[in-house]
């Protein structure tokens, strides 16, 4: 495979871009990218994450070029591209909707592009082969694409991107078609195959496991802006708003006041007691604050920080779900390999604890 | 795989697959056969009376299968009728229209739906006008600008109209249809280098296949069995397409029937085939207006 390595990936800077569309209903501008600033390095895998409408798909065809920002400059391995067509722009996309065209085979679709582009039919044909041993699609030339399963049809996509050998790969929500089980697998292959070529790539989701499962860096929107960047884990264990906590993974929410500011963190006073958490940033006593826990961050016992009260206890196999009532806030708990372990009823008395370093203070 | 095994017990059948018998399902079906006596008659009479002679035709023998099987009627529609001149003037006339609708309405449907443009959706209106005009209104102002421009009696004299009134219906067929083709083929060719003709023509066309082939049907009805344009622009002889030339077989053959029944079998027989072989795409066609667009 080491000769199946990208030429030179390319780094995508996006310069402080903004799309500004017409709401069909009132007839008001809007934006529906704002002011998005990002450095992509070469060679990363980055996801652009959040829900529907915040603007990920419109960055995405920014880049490809099927959209012009009305602000700012996209730059593609050092130079501005805002001016060059789409076909000018060294990406190549993988769609949706796979884009496969249905009139031709497996072997057509992915030699398309390399034809216009007027490459010699013998290294048309090596690269094909190449690309389809790749994606595993080896002995499959000849198939109509109609001929294939959605997971083929999405390897045929990736290839005909990939043979190409563009600076930048984009995907637009890629796997949105397949089943779960199908979307797991894909997901673990198209990493696999980035990784392999060391290809820069952009990727648009909205699944949220999906991000953290494939990504070097994870760009989450909200409304248009950016509302955090950073690694999975930086993003899942330091969430800088409530709705980034939020929208990745499962979160309680401890809404309570800055006590005082302790060595390593501050305490913060609950309406159920005071604990300790960590913080980076010092904050004034008195300032009101959100303690961010993980359901699976939290222990429940017969002794420990906060008392609550047991509203849910379920049995799930390798977890006991837990709802408890901590003052008036309502918390989930994650308790792992019950099987050793005290299992508390619904309705019962217990206490919750946690580790200070996996609480995140807002 | 055994017998016993491949037998289906009927208990294993949901109640709702079990077929029972029904005086209503008997009614229906007799009633469907009925229909179609109905509807084939016309053609099964059509032919055997294409190989009679008047005294059967207008004799005992109306409906029953010719008692002497006159094939000299199709030489003689063919030979002192001219119908081989006229079935090629049809054919001409027809085909060429067929081209000009099926080019003009593709890539207008390309423009008005994949390109962006100022204006392209009162271009679709202004083409969409075009089947509210009922041709009967058009045929004074037609002949004037055709007399003027000196095409009257010309194969032009009718392509140029039929062309035109087929267009609009074979623009909102083909809007249809395209419609249905993802936006994403025309990104990915254009990523891949495609321009706006190499996406229309390697991309799009190939998949408008079914478009093509309903709209072809169309408009090869249309012109087929058209007579009012044809009897008002076209005097001469030589240009004169199968509806006329029938048309005017009876005038000088209203002794012979035989003979225009020949030439009535040898006109209906293209549509006919076209029927057989083409029913699907011909249904689309008539739906087109009610569930495409």
């Amino acid at each position: 495979m080491a000769d199946m390595k990208v030429k030179q990936p390319k780094g995508v800077k996006l310069d402080h871009i903004s799309k500004i569309y017409k709401d069909p209903k009132t007839g008001k501008d809007f934006y529906a990218v704002h002011d998005v600033a990002l450095d992509i390095a070469p060679g990363s895998f980055v996801t652009l994450l959040g829900p529907s409408g915040c603007g990920k798909t419109t960055t995405l065809r920014m880049i490809a070029g099927f959209e012009s920002p009305d602000e700012g400059e996209i730059y593609l391995g050092g130079e501005p591209i805002n001016a060059l067509t789409p076909n000018k722009r060294d990406t190549a996309m993988v769609f949706q909707s796979y884009a496969l065209f249905p009139h031709y085979n497996v072997f057509d679709n992915v030699a398309y592009g390399l034809k216009l582009r007027k490459v010699p039919k013998n290294e048309i044909r090596d690269r094909v082969e190449k690309i389809l041993g790749l994606v595993e699609l080896s002995g499959m030339e000849q198939r109509m694409t109609n001929q294939l399963s959605g997971g083929q049809q999405q390897r045929v996509a990736l290839a005909r991107a990939l043979v190409v050998e563009p600076g930048v790969l984009l995907f637009d929500e890629p796997l949105s078609n397949l089943d779960a089980k199908l979307r797991v697998q894909m997901r673990t292959e198209i990493r696999r195959i980035q990784q392999a070529l060391g290809i820069t790539a952009v990727y648009v989701t909205h699944d949220q496991s999906e991000a953290m499962a494939i990504s070097d860096q994870i760009i989450l929107m909200k409304q248009g802006v950016i509302a955090q960047m950073g690694s999975p884990m930086e993003i899942y264990y330091k969430p800088n708003s409530e709705f980034v906590a939020d929208f990745i993974g499962e979160c309680n929410f401890l809404h309570g006041k800055v006590s005082e500011n302790a060595e390593k963190g501050a305490i913060v006073s609950l309406p159920a007691g005071k604990v300790a958490v960590r913080t980076e940033k010092k904050r004034n006593p008195g300032e009101a604050c959100e303690i961010v826990l993980r359901p699976e961050a939290i222990t429940i016992g017969d002794e420990g920080m906060l008392p609550c009260r047991v509203e849910l206890s379920c049995f799930m196999g390798s977890y006991q779900n837990y709802h408890v009532r901590v003052g008036e806030e309502l918390v989930k708990i994650t308790d792992n390999c019950p099987l050793n372990k005290k299992i508390f009823q619904t309705g019962e008395q217990a206490y919750i604890s946690f580790d200070p370093e996996c609480a995140h203070l807002l | 795989m055994s017998a016993s095994k491949a037998k289906v017990n009927q208990a294993d059948i949901p109640v709702a697959q079990q077929h029972k018998f029904k005086w209503t399902d008997v009614l229906v079906q007799v009633g469907l056969v009925l229909w179609a006596i109905i509807c084939l008659f016309p053609v099964y009479w059509m032919f055997t009376f294409s190989l009679k002679s008047n005294e059967e035709i207008f004799g005992a023998n109306v409906m029953g299968l010719p008692q002497n099987w006159l094939w000299q009627n199709y030489t003689r529609a063919l030979n002192v009728g001219h119908m081989g001149q006229y079935f090629l003037n049809s054919l001409i006339v027809t085909v060429v229209s067929i081209i000009f609708v099926l080019l003009a309405a593709i890539m207008a449907t390309y423009a008005m739906t994949r390109l962006q443009w100022k204006g392209r959706k009162r271009m679709n209106s202004f083409f969409m006008l075009g089947l509210t005009i009922p041709i009967h209104a058009a045929i004074v102002p037609l002949y004037t600008t055709l007399s003027r421009v000196g095409m009257l009696n010309t194969y032009w004299a009718l392509i140029i109209p039929y062309s035109a009134f087929s267009l609009s219906m074979g623009i909102l067929i083909s809007i249809g249809f395209m419609g249905d083709i993802p936006y994403d083929l025309d990104e990915a060719a254009f990523l891949d280098g495609c321009g706006v003709w190499g996406i229309f023509l390697r991309v799009i066309a190939p998949l408008m296949l079914p478009a093509v082939s309903t709209v072809g049907i169309y408009t090869f009805l249309q012109c087929w069995n058209e007579l009012m344009f044809a009897t008002v622009f076209i005097s001469k002889e030589a240009y004169k397409t199968l509806p006329v030339g029938i048309q005017g077989l009876s005038g000088q053959y209203t002794t012979e029937w035989g003979p225009i029944g020949a030439a009535l079998a040898m006109a209906t027989l293209p549509t006919l085939l076209v029927y057989i072989f083409l029913s699907k795409q011909i249904q689309e066609s008539f739906i087109a207006g009610a569930v495409k667009g």
